[in-house]
Parts: structure tokens; C-alpha cells; sequence
């Protein structure tokens, strides 16, 4: 500090004088903690100006020593007390940027923009969720079909009056566009060759129709169960079971009969209304019953094409139309949404 | 069908405390689905609109729903009675019959009423024929119309007078059709007879399609004086094949060609002359002419009480044999003997559609009542839950992965119009598979791509003031017919079940991006999306699917196509090529690009469109399943950045090839980022400069900045001598 060894007391007085003037001034504009706590360890540390300031005390007579000793007390109390002051100053001032720091939490986030699965496939993933928990395996089979698949050894052979109950499509002699997936039953049953199958199939089936509540392209879920000595009670425990989890567990279903040349016996199925509950409303056209399912045991001619012996094995089959459990299910009065593709649709899913 | 419920309830007993909405229900719970059931104030009646299923000919007739319903309410059926006032000469005079198509014809019967007058019907007869949606001709023809939907049996009636003669007797011939022949029917049109039509004929022309439609010649008019009704038993395949070659459909076609009842042909024919004679003040001549050589007996068929239990599933309480019996009487169907375990019945020949045991097991749970069937779900026991993780996981994989980027699924026809196709079929792509008889020609063509149906969302969504439209869509093409033959051959289904297809049909996932794309916000503009945007798109697509680790992959490759899609800008666009793991062979996934200026203008769109198309079937055998995780880094990683000038024509993933592979640097390389690319004043002309990010790391030492160093140095020096790379 001083390159003299004789320090007269006069100039360490000046030196702590000088002391407290720059921790003063340094504290004054501090701005963040680091910059007091670098004037605390240049004035206070041990390596800091006071400890050097008082190394030199021992040269000097005691009188002079109490009384330098007193005023480098005091000098550090002061400095200490500016840190402190600092500290708090500090310490406020971050409060208060902290408190005034508000923002309008009512504009709008950054949203990421995403979009979202088709009605159509929401509502055939819940259908066949529950098959599957139902141990259905998934098949598939063309949309283009032959003729023999989806009529002749469904036991609709070509004069048949059943034909007319779904006009189809050709696209050449004997081959149609699938007007149901009843011929993936048949090609699953040829290609299994075995007892048990439990298999569901989804898709696209073709219907020469268009209004607003047919189109010609809709889409179908069917399921089929071959074993042994499977009876309709197996049929009607499933189809509870499916309409349950399916719909909701307050719905029941009512079977009534009905006429499907590859079921035998066959029967419509309506479930009681989900919105009444059954008491009637403008959605069942106030009759608590909505028609929801086609279903029957397996014909005894279907399983002769499909080289089961009708007298070994029984089984029933089921289907059920994904536009129409999706135009109940989310109030869709015309078909045709699900096939233009309007954002402003798509975006409500 | 219509059915008059008052009418109805002249053959069955209607129990008092049921209302017709009541019985209404009723039939439909017992399988004639009754769809209306409406009020006629005019003639105090309710009229039921009945869905008749097609295997159900009996129920088309007021007696066929009476029985029904007597059989499910157990009540009394009255069947009805003909009786039959016969006067003068007998028939034989003045008319003769035979039948040449005997296939086709098994029933043929004829009275002749003389003395008619010819006149408007009464006013009763009328309005049931009005509410039934038959309109009133006059009281001959009325009449047949009234027993037609009484019995179910259509009658005809000839103008005796004007049929052609032989030997003063007038002819009936039921026979085919000779070349050249016509016939104008009683709504007015000529018709070109061939050989596969059976005619009625008197001696020389045509005088009605059998079983279809009378001819307009022979009709009954004011001036007619003798009648020739006609009732018969047609072949329904027959019939069927002629309303349809045709295009008629009568409401005696619909009949014949579901089944008719041939041994009621003579009791409506009696029915029919009693009540012309009765209201045109005519006289039935003796006897009737009938010509039914080979008579349809009633079928016998052996049901086992077992087996109805084992179909059914009832439990033995509601199988009470003698209840079955009871309510098979009610239908006609009686019991005729028994054999072992077996009842023998005899079934009425108005029902055609009961042939086997199981078509009797049905009517017995019909009778029962489907209710009454306990429900079980004991063979679930039997089977686990199938697997759930199975072959379409991955779809929802690559349609979880779309929607996350910002993309709606879309679901299109499958079919669309020849124009919109063209513009994306190359020339050595298949012919478009037609559909012979579509809705119009826009819904023709089984389509070839999804992207002319997304392109056309596209429009319609930009007309509606979308300003970003990002669509994807899963669905089948159809590329051709299969190469082995036209036949089905169901050996080909060996396990599994979508062999044997007559067309070649392809899985693909395909999308659209147009316009407005990323986050807007009040301080961040949307920006219009680009070529990069989507193929960054399909690289998230990729890494969700496991097919890709990411931006260091080198399994995916994005090749500019060298014969580029006609559908596609030339200049933008790529084909997906993919390096499975053990595999020498690249698989090509798919294209993306930009969708052609040219077809951009054809659709009407005022911004560019990026689309891509892949096959879901390569998706499907390229994407992994639950990989094991790599151990995490012990050691420390570093960072270089290097910004390198390049001649233009070099590729960023030629630069990123040659990095990846250098020798020295590739066991250390982590990551590997271009985060610059730059062509412009402030570099030579023909140049561009490429910056790139290296993350660097040992797997077993910390690196030192002198080993690093040396590594770069060393891969600088190559860059240069292979890419003619200078370090900016
Ligand atoms: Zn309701």
C-alpha cells in the first residue's frame, strides 16, 4: 500500500476516511447483490482495505492505537450498516420489479395448431375397441368383389329378390363393388378352415343411393363367431354386452325378427333411445327404440359355401353401419358431411 | 304395402283392448316391420305401411297379414270363401288355353264373364283402392286389383272381343316370344319382344307380358261386353328376369317374382268373376278353364326338437312342443307325423320361403318371441381378448403423428370423374377400373390416387375462406384388374382372407398442404407452408413410425425423382426411398412434392399445393415396434460449427453424406444440423455457402480440443478434395 515502511497515523485517518467515501460511493450505484458483496469483501475481507488498514496498527504508540483503532471501528460499522441499507435496497427494488411486472394474461396463448381424426374413424376405433376386448380379431377383404362372395355364397344366388334390396354396383360381369362386408365372413371362414373363428372386418361398402341419408359409399362393421353349439342367446349376450359398452350401460336392446338371406334367423336390433331413455323423443321418432343392428345365426347354406358341415358347427354374425352410429351419436343430420371435408366440420372432432 | 287395417279386420279377430297402433307394433315385433301408421279420416281407417321383407310373398295381401297376425296375437283367423254363380254355355265354347313355356308357366286358369257393363266402380270400392295407392279404372279392372291386395293373387282381364280367333274360339297361348314381335303395353309403350320373354297370345300377336303387364290392344274399355280373366302361377325367376330386361316392376311382377301361391290361382279366380259379375250385371259362363299339369304339393319337413334348442338357446320351458304345434296351426302349417326326436310338418304352399328345419326353427322363435331368448356370454371363457397391439397399430401411429402437425383426416369416394383422375395418371399407369352403371360420370372411375378427391377438399375449403388447408386421408386404389383370371378361385384364401381379390388394391395414406401453416398469434404471422414444411411433416411422420431416427438417419432418403409424377412440379418433388435394417434393398415409400402448376390451374387454386402419397403397405412392413432405449452419454459433448462454401449444384445431402461418412470424425458424431443456407451478393456467383452444426462425443473418453481439432482438420481437407468445399 504504501511504499515507505513509515506511515504517520495522520495518513491512515485519511486512508479510512478514504475508505468510506469509496464504499460509499460504490454502494450507492450498486445494481445487483455481487456488486455490494464485491465492495464487502474489497472493504471487509480479510484481504480487504481495513484488515490491510490495520496490519500497520502495530507500529504505532497504544495511545494512538486506541484512538485509530476506534475510528477503524467505526469505519467499518459504517460500511457494514451502507451494505446492510444496500441489501435492502436491493432486495426492494426486485420486489418491485417483480410486483410491476404484470401482463395481459388475457391475450391469446400461441396455440400449436393441430387437427384430428375423422368422425367416421372415431366412432369405428370405438366400435372395434369393444370387439377386440371381445377377443374379435380384425380381417380385411376387397372393396372390388366377385360376385360369388358377395351374393352367391351368401345364399343370394343371381335371380334372387334379395337383390334388390341393395343396388349395386358393377364394374364388370359377376363384379361388383362390395354392398356389404358379409363376403369378408365367407373368405374369412375359407382361409381359416378352423373352428373357433372370431373375427370383425371394417370398411367400405357401395350402395346405388344418394340422398341425405344414403350414400353411396358408407361404411360397415361386421362380426362373425363360429364354434360349436353357439347359439342365438350367445348372439343376443354379445350384443348386449356390445351395445353397452359401446353406447352406454343403461342401453338395452330389443331384437326383432327380420330377413337376411345369410342369416337364419335373422333380426333387426334397436336399442332403447340414449337421449330419452327409452320414454320416446324426437330422435326415435317416439318410440324409445333406435334401429341400430342387423344380426343372425349363420345360414346353414352360408356355411356349405364356405366348407363348414352345417350340422358340426353354428355361429352367428352381426352389422352395424359406422355413418349411422355416428349421425346418432353426434346429432349429424346429413350424411354428406362426412364426405366433403369441410374444415369447419372436421375441426369440431 | 299398404294395408287397410278395417279390411284387415274382416279375416281376423282383433282383440278389443288393442289399438291399431297397438297391433301395429305387434306385427312389427313379429317381422313385418310396420313403418306408418296413418289415419284416413275419409274412410274411418288406419292404413299401415307394412316393409315386407322379400322372403315373405304371403304377407303381401290383406289375408297374408291376417294370418300373421292371428298366429301372434292367438287369435282367429277366417279364412275366406269363394262361392261362384254360374250361368249360360260353357267356356270351352268360347275359348281355349295351352301353354307352350312350360317352365315358365305351371299354372294357367281363365273364367269368361258375358254381359258386362262397363262403368266407374262405387264410390266404397274407389277410396280403399285411392288409400292404397291403387288408382280406380273401372269396375272390371278395379275388381282385380281389389283381390290382388285381398289374396295376393293378380288377376288380368282380357276384352274377350278382341282376341284373335280359331274356330270361332278365342285362343290363349302362353309361349315364347318370336323374333321380331311386339307388344305395346297398357302404358302405351311398343316393346321389341325377343325369345327370352313368355308372352300371352291369342292366335296370331302378343296380348300381355306374362306375369308383367297387359297389352293395350286386349284391354277392358267402355265398349266391352265379355271379360277373359286370367289368374296364374309364373316361374319367379321368370317374371323376375322379364320386369327387369323390361325396366317394369307391377305390382303383379313384384308378386309372381317372389312366389305366388299356385293353388290359390282357381278360389281367386272364382272370387274375381263372382264379384265383376256381380257389379257389371254379368254372367259367370260354366265352368273354368285350368290348366295345371303338374301340381305343387305341400313340403314335409322333419325338424329336431334339439335342434331347436341348440339354435335358439331357449330354455325348455318356452320349447313346450305342443304351444310349437298350436302356433304352426295358426300359419297353416300343420303337424303330420313324428320320427324319433323329429316332428314332421307339412308347410302351406304360400309359403315358399319355409323349405328347411332351420326355416322352421326361425318361424317357431319368431311364434316365441326373440325376447324370450335368455342372453348368454359363456363362450368369451373360451377365448382371450384379441390382440390388441395388432396389425393396425401403426395406423394409428401414422394418423396420431398427422393430426399433431396440424392435419384433419379427411375420408373422400372412391370413385370421381374421369377428368379429375387424368390429370394424375402417368402413361404406364393401369386402365381406370369403370363402374358400369354409376351415379353420373363424375362418380365413374375407381380412383387411382386420393389426391384428386384431397385437392378437390382443398377448393371447396378455400372457397369457404380457409386460409390453410392440411388434410390427410387413409384409403384403397385400385390399380388394374389382378393378373389371375376373372373367376374367383377361393384356393388362393390360404389364411388369408383378402387373397383372391378380382382387383389390384392398394392401401395409401396421402395428404394435402395449402396455405397458412404454424402458429398464429397476435404478435407471429402464419406463414404460407413450402416444400420444407411438409417434407418435415412426413420426417416427424417417419421418426413416430420408427422408420427414421431422425434428421441423422441415413435409412431415409428423399431422391430428387428423375421421371417425376405427372401430377408433380419437376422441379419439387422427391421419391420416399428407404434402407430397411438387414435389408439390401431400398423400398420406395412414397413421393412428395408440389403439386404441378398445370393441375394447380386445373383445380382453380391461386396458391401452390405441397401433397405427398404414400403406400400404407410399405408403412405397415417398415415401421417398429417397441425399440430397445441406448444407454445415455457418460461424457460430455461439444459443439463445432463450420460454414462451408459450396459449387450451387452440390447437394446438402450430398454434404451431409460425406460428413456422416468421413472416416476420422464418424465414430464422435452425435448430431448433425445444417442451420444456414446461403446463396447471394455477399458469396461468389454459382456458389453457396452451407453452415452446419456438429455435436461431437467419445463413447468412452472425454475429447480433447486437440483431438478434435486434428478430426475436423482432417475432414475439412476431404470436403475439399471430394465437394470442392472451401471453410468460409
Ligand atoms: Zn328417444
Amino acid at each position: 500500500m504504501h511504499d515507505d515502511d513509515l506511515v504517520k497515523p495522520s495518513r491512515v485517518k485519511k486512508d479510512l476516511e478514504k475508505l468510506r467515501l469509496e464504499a460509499e460511493s460504490l454502494l450507492k450505484v450498486a445494481a445487483s447483490r455481487d456488486e455490494v458483496e464485491a465492495v464487502r469483501v474489497q472493504s471487509l475481507g480479510k484481504k480487504g482495505s481495513i484488515s490491510q488498514i490495520l496490519k500497520l496498527m502495530g507500529q504505532f504508540p497504544a495511545e494512538e492505537r486506541k484512538e485509530l483503532g476506534k475510528l477503524a471501528n467505526e469505519a467499518r460499522d459504517f460500511v457494514e450498516d451502507l451494505i446492510a441499507k444496500s441489501f435492502a435496497r436491493l432486495e426492494k427494488k426486485a420486489r418491485q420489479k417483480i410486483l410491476s411486472g404484470q401482463i395481459d394474461v388475457t391475450l391469446p396463448g400461441r396455440m400449436p395448431e393441430s387437427g384430428s381424426k375423422h368422425p367416421l374413424t372415431l366412432t369405428s376405433e370405438k366400435i372395434l375397441n369393444v370387439l377386440r376386448n371381445l377377443g374379435f380379431d380384425l380381417v380385411q377383404g376387397p372393396e372390388i368383389e366377385h360376385d360369388f362372395y358377395n351374393f352367391e355364397a351368401l345364399n343370394v344366388p343371381s335371380d334372387h329378390p334379395a337383390r334388390e334390396m341393395q343396388d349395386t354396383f358393377y364394374v364388370d360381369k359377376d363384379v361388383v363393388l362390395r354392398t356389404q362386408t358379409s363376403p369378408v365372413q365367407i373368405r374369412t371362414m375359407l382361409s381359416l378352415k378352423e373352428i373357433p373363428i372370431r373375427v370383425a372386418t371394417m370398411g367400405r361398402v357401395y350402395r346405388r343411393d344418394q340422398d341425405a341419408t344414403h350414400s353411396p359409399i358408407f361404411h360397415q362393421i361386421e362380426g362373425l363367431f363360429v364354434d360349436k353349439l353357439v347359439t342365438f342367446a350367445d348372439l343376443k349376450g354379445t350384443l348386449i354386452t356390445f351395445v353397452e359398452k359401446v353406447f352406454s350401460k343403461k342401453a338395452r336392446i330389443r331384437m326383432r325378427p327380420s330377413y337376411f338371406p345369410f342369416t337364419e334367423p335373422s333380426a333387426e336390433v334397436d336399442m332403447s333411445c340414449f337421449q330419452c331413455d327409452g320414454a320416446g323423443c324426437r330422435l326415435c321418432k317416439g318410440t324409445g327404440y333406435i334401429e341400430i343392428l342387423g344380426a343372425g345365426m349363420v345360414d346353414p347354406e352360408v356355411f356349405k359355401s364356405a366348407g363348414f358341415d352345417p350340422e358340426k358347427v353354428s355361429g352367428f354374425a352381426f352389422g352395424i353401419g359406422v355413418e349411422r352410429v355416428a349421425m346418432l351419436k353426434y346429432g349429424i343430420s346429413d350424411i354428406r358431411h362426412f364426405y366433403d371435408n369441410d374444415l369447419r366440420f372436421l375441426s369440431q372432432f | 304395402m299398404l294395408i287397410s287395417y278395417k279390411w284387415l279386420s274382416e279375416f281376423v279377430e282383433l282383440p278389443a283392448v288393442l289399438s291399431a297402433q297397438e297391433i301395429a307394433d305387434q306385427l312389427t315385433m313379429g317381422g313385418l316391420e310396420v313403418e306408418h301408421c296413418t289415419e284416413s279420416l275419409a274412410l274411418e281407417d288406419k292404413i299401415f305401411e307394412v316393409n315386407i321383407t322379400p322372403n315373405r310373398p304371403d304377407a303381401l295381401s290383406h289375408i297374408g297379414i291376417a294370418r300373421e297376425l292371428a298366429a301372434l296375437l292367438q287369435t282367429r283367423f277366417y279364412a275366406p270363401h269363394s262361392t261362384i254363380k254360374e250361368s249360360g254355355g260353357p267356356i270351352n265354347d268360347v275359348a281355349q288355353v295351352s301353354i307352350h313355356a312350360k317352365n315358365a308357366c305351371l299354372r294357367y286358369a281363365c273364367r269368361v264373364i258375358d254381359g258386362v257393363l262397363v262403368k266407374e266402380s262405387p264410390e266404397d270400392m274407389r277410396m280403399r283402392l285411392i288409400a292404397l295407392a291403387i288408382r280406380p279404372v273401372n269396375n272390371i279392372v278395379d275388381i282385380t286389383n281389389l283381390i290382388l291386395l285381398e289374396r295376393g293373387q293378380p288377376l288380368h282381364a282380357f276384352d274377350l272381343n278382341t282376341l284373335q280367333k280359331d274356330r270361332h274360339r278365342a285362343v290363349i297361348n302362353v309361349r315364347h316370344a318370336s323374333i321380331g314381335e311386339t307388344l305395346t303395353t297398357l302404358d302405351g309403350k311398343e316393346r321389341k319382344l325377343t325369345p327370352e320373354d313368355v308372352v300371352i297370345a291369342d292366335a296370331e300377336y302378343p296380348i300381355a307380358l306374362a306375369g308383367v303387364m297387359g297389352g293395350k290392344d286386349t284391354e277392358v274399355t267402355e265398349k266391352t261386353t265379355s271379360v277373359l280373366l286370367e289368374a296364374a302361377y309364373f316361374d319367379p325367376s321368370t317374371i323376375r328376369k322379364q320386369a327387369r330386361r323390361h325396366g317394369l316392376s307391377t305390382e303383379a311382377s313384384y308378386r309372381f317374382e317372389r312366389g305366388t301361391d299356385p293353388n290359390m290361382v282357381l278360389s281367386a279366380l272364382d272370387r274375381a268373376a263372382d264379384l265383376i259379375a256381380q257389379h257389371s250385371g254379368g254372367r259367370v259362363r260354366r265352368e273354368a278353364i285350368d290348366i295345371y299339369p303338374k301340381p305343387v304339393l305341400p313340403l314335409e319337413i322333419y325338424v329336431r326338437k334339439q335342434k331347436i334348442a341348440d339354435v335358439s338357446g331357449l330354455l325348455e320351458a318356452d320349447l313346450d312342443e305342443a304351444k310349437i304345434r298350436a302356433r304352426f296351426l295358426l300359419l297353416g302349417i300343420e303337424t303330420v307325423g313324428r320320427r324319433g326326436d323329429a316332428l314332421i310338418f307339412r308347410v302351406p304352399t304360400f309359403r315358399p320361403d319355409l323349405t328347411r328345419e332351420i326355416d322352421l326353427i326361425e318361424e317357431a322363435m319368431r311364434l316365441i318371441g326373440l325376447d324370450k331368448v335368455p342372453s348368454r356370454l359363456s363362450f368369451s371363457r373360451r377365448l382371450l381378448a384379441a390382440d390388441y397391439a395388432g396389425s393396425d397399430k401403426y395406423v394409428d401411429r401414422a394418423r396420431q403423428s398427422l393430426i399433431a402437425s396440424g392435419f384433419f383426416e379427411a375420408i373422400n369416394f372412391s370413385f370421381g370423374s374421369l377428368s379429375d383422375y387424368n390429370l394424375f395418371k402417368a402413361k404406364e399407369s393401369p386402365d381406370f377400373i369403370q363402374v358400369t352403371n354409376p351415379l353420373g360420370e363424375e362418380l365413374s372411375m375407381m380412383r387411382q390416387s386420393l389426391l384428386p378427391g384431397l385437392l378437390k377438399n382443398v377448393v371447396l375449403n378455400m372457397r369457404k375462406g380457409a386460409l390453410g388447408v392440411h388434410l390427410f386421408e387413409i384409403g384403397n386404389v385400385f390399380l388394374g384388374q389382378n393378373s389371375y383370371g376373372k373367376a374367383p378361385n377361393t384356393s388362393l384364401l390360404q389364411g388369408k382372407a383378402d387373397q383372391d381379390a378380382w382387383a389390384i388394391e392398394q392401401s395409401r395414406l396421402s395428404g394435402v398442404s395449402f396455405g397458412a401453416l404454424g402458429v398464429r398469434s397476435f404478435d407471429t404471422k402464419q406463414k404460407n407452408g413450402d416444400f420444407y414444411d411438409l417434407k418435415g411433416v412426413l420426417e416427424a411422420l417417419l421418426v413416430h413410425l420408427k422408420i427414421s431416427s431422425g434428421c441423422m438417419s441415413d435409412q431415409v432418403h428423399f431422391v430428387h425423382a428423375k421421371e417425376p409424377s405427372v401430377f408433380l412440379h419437376p422441379g419439387v418433388c422427391a421419391e420416399i426411398w428407404v434402407k430397411p435394417k438387414k435389408s439390401k434393398v431400398d423400398i420406395l415409400l412414397g413421393v412428395i412434392g408440389e403439386i404441378h402448376p398445370d393441375v394447380q390451374a386445373a383445380f382453380g387454386l391461386d396458391k401452390p399445393v405441397y401433397a405427398f402419397e404414400l403406400s400404407m403397405d410399405q408403412l405397415a412392413t417398415l415401421t417398429k415396434e417397441d425399440e430397445q432405449v441406448k444407454p445415455l452419454p457418460k461424457f460430455p459433448e461439444i459443439t463445432r460449427d463450420l460454414a462451408l462454401l459450396l459449387d450451387e449444384d452440390i447437394t446438402a445431402g450430398q454434404l451431409q453424406k460425406e460428413i456422416l461418412g468421413d472416416k476420422a470424425l464418424k465414430p464422435f458424431i452425435s448430431d448433425l444440423r445444417i442451420f444456414d443456407v446461403y446463396k447471394g451478393p455477399k458469396i461468389e456467383k454459382g456458389k453457396k455457402s452451407i453452415a452446419v452444426s456438429l455435436t461431437l462425443r467419445a463413447l468412452d473418453r472425454t475429447l480433447t480440443d486437440d483431438e478434435i481439432a486434428g478430426a475436423m482438420q482432417a475432414m475439412v481437407e476431404n470436403l475439399q478434395k471430394n465437394l470442392r468445399a472451401l471453410v468460409r
